[in-house]
């Protein structure tokens, strides 16, 4: 580095006494040595409740049949839980830049009825779909990021709107009905394939979220997207055009809502009408529950699986034990209440 | 003048820190007590032990000598101890009556009896002998009124202990001078006043007698009389503050920043010029518009009106972004709201604006070169942080503030011909890091970039600056080398008298 300037340390207008009274040394780039016990739960104890339930339904389940803990259930739950994990992680992404995203769900299920709709009606090839409906996904995310960085309208609002009207066309394209007809099989395959003993859409959940994790950990892209979610004021003094990253992070959630839409209707063969509203409680509950862990008090993908895997044990679990279907909410609003009431009591977390 | 708290051997342990060790500390009704000490000394320990909201590991407390436990704050409140936070702790759409006797409204049954709430608070006002209109919203009150809403609020109990936080910190020179009236009166009442605060020029006006903390331990306490401000700060740091060594100089480099008739919402017909090689001091009340000027000038608010000349050639400064490719930089006051990424680690926050340089072309972060540049910044500057990856939170006012600079070092290969913009660059910070923060000033003037501060306090403009301007009400009303104003003929200019 050619930069020689001097400032403090080699001052020497100022007392040289002062480097030992009032500065410690810093230990470089690596990270902070000696986690003690407490850190380690605080900053884990959402992965331990994670190990805890599923030890549970282990215990549980093997008073009965003890299905929970084979291999083709844990492929089971992972395969239940890989669609969420794609929806969840584009919302951590608008999450992680400040932006909420309500309208997740009723995208995913837009794109879906589309989807099927382009293959069944208009008979288009699978992959034109594909793109158009991840367009779709791609430009609700825009319209969003646009009116909430041009008019200023709090993305709470904006996404509750944008939810609606994603409804509103789903009903007038579909008119309230399931789509069903031939799909093509490499089209199903997504949802329904396997490779090896593991289903396709479980690896490509891998690679969404890897890819999105990667982009948001280690580009500058997903730097400005943090910091813009930290702090927009001094982000934006730091020269760093905010609005950009907003609408970026935006639209991220919008086409992992739109690709869980089409990886929904792949799985199932076909698509009705309100098929994945369910996504955005499940998939804001998942970055919430997420916030308390790994990165505490912010989104973070990691954390996101964590809460999204949760979810789907939870899920899995009780279904296999037997218990009532309406258990399952209410256990996994609970969990969620639960996880964020000690987040926040052990230490001050704030979320928002 | 009779004892009213007497605390003897107070020590409190957190986990891996002695943050108050072996402590006795004496407050005489009717007298002001100043707290002093660096970030980190244990005043606010301290504070919070005698109000309660904290419990000491071993110690007594006496009230007037009688042993008390406090065990939280409505027992301190009961025991006549009242605090005033720097932060407000207003309701913003409620009036002042409101807001003074928040949760004892007179009521009748649930209704709460407006007439009466109002005369409650105007007949405490009348005793306080404060000014202030009682229907009037929080929100629309400017720092100071809001202060003064807090310190009656606290005095509706008639408290013996009022403990004073930072007061002044938000204030303009004339809501301090107002506030300082105040005290005497409370004084007068017989009320022992403990003042927090990091401005000695404020502490030797209105203080009785003081008590300097370091490292958690009580080095220094007496009457005000038997210091000197150089013995105070020598005692605060513990050691001899450099002095400024510097050439002031008039003008030296080129012109690097002009303005001519700038104007916007809160000041117009502005005429700036700054040259390279110098230091300007921008002085003026709160409320004068400089932090607007400043924003205005780094594209963070639009200008209304006028021109900004860059080495003589017009621009246009659309955002911060734009600014700074321009070589203009900002460094905000209030630094947790305006300049930190407060979740994010010292790493993230120091190379936060020079990621384009330390990115390849596909945007990958290239780790090394940002932790290389890092360190080198932290060493530079002398910032004391455990790690890089320490939480950039857990680090002093002080660090914070080398920390919001230190961006602005790691993005600049050459800081010659570049302009930076300090606003408040000490609000909050201990002496040492004070004296850390001119030094860096100086230095960046001697390297060849010009600088422009602003700030409410008039020492550290006279102390730094080569050159002055004085902002009122939103124009610039004086200009000239700093050997040509005083303190006084500095607040005259200010508030217009």
């Amino acid at each position: 580095m050619s930069r020689n300037i001097s400032f403090l340390s080699r001052s020497n207008k100022v007392d040289k006494s002062m480097a030992q009274s009032s500065s410690q040394t810093v230990s470089t780039a690596s990270e902070r040595s000696g986690l003690n016990v407490s850190s380690f739960i605080n900053r884990f104890g959402t992965v331990l409740a994670l190990v805890i339930i599923f030890a549970l339904f282990t215990v549980i389940s093997a008073f009965q049949e003890g299905r929970f803990l084979t291999s083709q259930n844990l492929i089971n739950i992972l395969r239940q839980v890989a669609t969420l994990a794609i929806v969840a992680t584009g919302l951590t992404v608008a999450v992680a830049a400040g932006e909420f995203d309500l309208s997740v769900g009723q995208v995913a299920s837009l794109t879906g009825i589309l989807m099927a709709g382009l293959i069944v009606r208009q008979d288009l090839p699978w992959g034109i779909s594909l793109i158009a409906s991840l367009g779709l996904g791609l430009f609700f995310g825009l319209l969003t990021g646009m009116l909430v960085t041009r008019f200023k309208i709090p993305s709470l609002i904006t996404t509750l709107g944008m939810g609606l009207i994603a409804v509103g066309v789903n009903y007038a394209y579909a008119r309230g009905d399931s789509i069903y007809g031939r799909l093509p099989d490499e089209y199903t395959f997504i949802g329904t394939g396997t490779i090896g003993p593991i289903p396709f859409v479980v690896i490509l959940a891998v690679i969404v979220v890897t890819l999105l994790y990667v982009f948001l950990n280690y580009t500058r892209i997903g730097r400005y997207i943090l910091a813009t979610g930290g702090n927009p004021t001094a982000t934006r003094l730091s020269g760093i055009n905010i609005n950009r990253y907003r609408m970026i992070a935006l639209m991220i959630s919008g086409v992992g809502a739109a690709l869980g839409g089409c990886i929904l209707v792949s799985y199932l063969g076909s698509a009705q009408p309100s098929g994945a509203d369910n996504y955005t409680m499940d998939s804001l509950a998942a970055v919430f529950i997420g916030m308390t862990t790994i990165r505490r008090g912010q989104a973070n993908i990691l954390g996101t699986i964590v809460g999204v895997l949760i979810l789907g044990i939870i899920n899995n679990g009780l279904n296999l034990v037997g218990a009532p279907f309406f258990l399952q909410t209410i256990v996994k609003g609970s969990v969620l209440i639960l996880a964020v009431s000690l987040a926040v009591r052990r230490e001050e977390i704030r979320f928002f | 003048m009779d004892t009213l708290l007497h605390l003897t051997g107070v020590s409190k342990r957190y986990p891996g820190v002695t943050a108050l060790d072996n402590v006795d500390f004496t407050l005489r009704s009717g007298e002001v007590h100043a707290l002093l000490g660096v970030n980190g000394a244990g005043k606010s320990t301290l504070v919070k032990i005698i109000c309660g909201a904290e419990p000491p590991d071993s110690g007594t407390m006496k009230f007037k000598n009688e042993t008390i436990q406090v065990n939280d704050t409505a027992d301190a409140m009961r025991h006549g101890i009242v605090v005033v936070y720097q932060e407000r702790t207003l309701i913003p759409h409620f009036t002042v009556a409101e807001n003074i006797l928040l949760g004892m409204e007179p009521t009748n049954g649930q209704l709460i009896r407006r007439r009466e709430l109002n005369q409650q608070a105007e007949q405490l006002l009348k005793r306080l002998g404060v000014d202030l209109d009682l229907n009037t919203e929080i929100l629309d009150l400017g720092a100071g009124q809001q202060q003064l809403v807090d310190i009656v609020r606290a005095l509706r109990t008639e408290p013996r202990v009022m403990v004073l936080d930072e007061p002044t910190a938000a204030l303009s020179q004339g809501e301090t001078k107002h506030l300082f009236e105040l005290l005497k009166q409370f004084k007068s009442q017989g009320i022992g006043i403990i003042f927090v605060s990091h401005r000695l020029d404020e502490v030797f006006e209105i203080s009785d007698s003081l008590t300097i903390l370091r490292d958690g331990r009580v080095v220094s306490s007496g009457p005000i009389s038997e210091y000197t401000p150089a013995r105070v700060t020598q005692e605060i740091v513990g050691r001899n503050v450099a002095k400024l060594e510097t050439d002031y100089k008039t003008a030296s480099g080129p012109v690097l920043l002009e303005t001519q008739e700038l104007a916007s919402e809160a000041f117009t017909g502005v005429n700036l010029k700054i040259a390279g090689g110098e230091v300007v001091g921008l002085a003026g009340v709160v409320g004068a518009g400089r932090t607007e000027l400043l924003e205005t000038l780094v594209g963070f608010r639009r200008a209304l009106g006028g021109k900004i000349m860059l080495e003589g050639k017009q621009v246009q400064i659309k955002s911060p972004a734009h600014a700074i490719r321009h070589g203009i930089v900002l460094v905000p006051d209030k630094r947790i709201e305006k300049g930190l990424l407060n979740r994010m680690n010292v790493l993230e926050n120091l190379t936060v604006s020079s990621l384009k340089r330390y990115s390849n072309g596909l945007g990958w972060l290239q780790q090394k070169k940002l932790s290389d540049v890092a360190v080198k910044t932290v060493d530079q500057l002398r910032i004391a942080s455990p790690s890089l990856t320490t939480p950039v939170q857990s680090l002093s006012g002080g660090n914070k503030q080398k920390v919001v600079f230190g961006k602005w070092l790691a993005w600049s290969e050459d800081v010659k011909d570049l302009i930076f913009m300090f606003d408040e660059p000490t609000e909050g910070v201990d002496v040492g890091a004070r004296a850390d923060m001119w030094v860096i000033i100086r230095n960046l003037a001697a390297q060849g970039a010009a600088v422009l501060v602003t700030s409410s306090d008039l020492d550290e403009l006279m102390e730094i600056s080569d050159r002055l301007y004085v902002m009122r009400r939103g124009r610039i009303v004086s200009e000239g080398a700093r050997q040509n104003y005083t303190h006084d003929s500095m607040l005259q200019l200010m508030m217009g008298v």
